[in-house]
């Protein structure tokens, strides 16, 4: 028997039991190779101490939050795009300056705006719509419920 | 997760009948699963801070999405692979590193540095079982998942596979290099101390 026959039919056993004792075929290999022996004895160990792992008590603060979950209304941040769409308009109105500037001819005045304002402007509109959708942030605002 | 923070916003309630599920039903998956799925997050996240708000988002998903549940999976399932999505998605967002499998033939290590040693010894001690739970919040999200279904659970892989969204053999291969990564690990330690 090859090492990583034994090593694959050892690892399918600890699949379907908690306790695997060689025997046959594979007794016979992991009394002739050590590093198969080794590696047997190394596998159970793990796999009973998975087995034994102890579980965890959620907190009394946890427990108290998950029982107030039915007593609060959800507001789904997915439906309130308003906020989010008057913010970006209103970041929108500095990148538009320089046309406004450019349709009264004022040359001077577009070209410092177009230079300070288009970027910042860019940047805070970004800022503002693309990172709640794309970079994470809550799903959910919690209400009080109205009595 | 400060719920008196969030239930502080002013944004409008919104009429609670069409999203609101039975609360009975919520209540009764409340009492199953909260520990259940607070110890999945444990062992996923490695943490109880993480662990806690991940629970609570999962229990807030179940609570919005509980009335439209059309019953397609199993409900067990819908709960697991929400409890499974929320935590490797707070997982991806760490990006932290995972335990790597560099240490190659660490049992002939042993064998070499400790003729004398029982592998079993290494588990006796609390605070090697510790950093076994923490070692699985280290490994890759997939074998972090399906190890924790395994163990924890005690879920066979057919169930584990339909919870990933992956085939069987996907997850066999999961739990498999899970164990190993986590052998490696625990022993390569041990050897180094």
């Amino acid at each position: 028997m090859k090492c990583e026959d034994f090593r694959a039919l050892v690892q399918s056993a600890l699949d379907v039991a908690v306790d695997v004792a060689l025997s046959g075929e594979l007794l016979d290999h992991a009394e002739a190779c050590l590093s198969c022996k080794s590696y047997y004895e190394s596998s159970l160990a793990l796999h009973r101490a998975l087995h034994r792992l102890p579980r965890v008590s959620p907190s009394a603060g946890l427990v108290t939050s998950l029982n107030r979950i039915t007593q609060l209304d959800f507001v789904p941040v997915k439906l309130s795009w308003g906020p989010e769409i008057r913010l970006a308009v209103e970041m929108l109105i500095p990148v538009t300056l320089p046309y406004i500037a450019q349709a009264f001819s004022l040359d001077l005045l577009q070209h410092a705006l177009e230079m300070l304002m288009l970027p910042m402007g860019l940047t805070l509109f970004g800022i503002a719509v693309l990172k709640p959708r794309f970079l994470g942030g809550p799903e959910y605002r919690i209400a009080p419920q109205q009595s | 997760m400060n719920l008196d923070r969030m239930a502080n916003t002013q944004d409008p309630p919104q009429s609670a009948a069409s999203v609101l599920p039975a609360r009975p039903q919520f209540n009764a998956l409340l009492q199953e699963y909260s520990e259940r799925v607070y110890n999945h997050a444990y062992r996923m996240l490695g943490n109880r801070e993480d662990a806690e708000e991940a629970t609570m988002d999962v229990f807030l998903k179940i609570h919005h999405g509980l009335a439209d549940f059309r019953g397609d999976a199993q409900l067990s399932t819908w709960i697991w692979r929400i409890t499974t999505n929320v935590c490797l998605s707070r997982r991806t967002k760490r990006r932290e590193p995972t335990v790597s499998m560099e240490v190659e033939n660490v049992e002939e290590v042993i064998a070499d540095l400790d003729p004398t040693s029982n592998p079993e010894e290494v588990f006796m001690k609390e605070e090697t079982r510790e950093e076994l739970a923490r070692s699985i919040a280290e490994l890759p999200g997939q074998e972090a998942a399906a190890i924790t279904l395994f163990y924890l659970e005690g879920m066979k892989y057919e169930e584990i596979a339909a919870i990933l969204g992956v085939p069987m053999g996907t997850v066999g291969t999961a739990v498999h290099r899970g164990r190993e990564r986590l052998r490696k690990k625990m022993y390569a330690e041990r050897v180094r101390i």
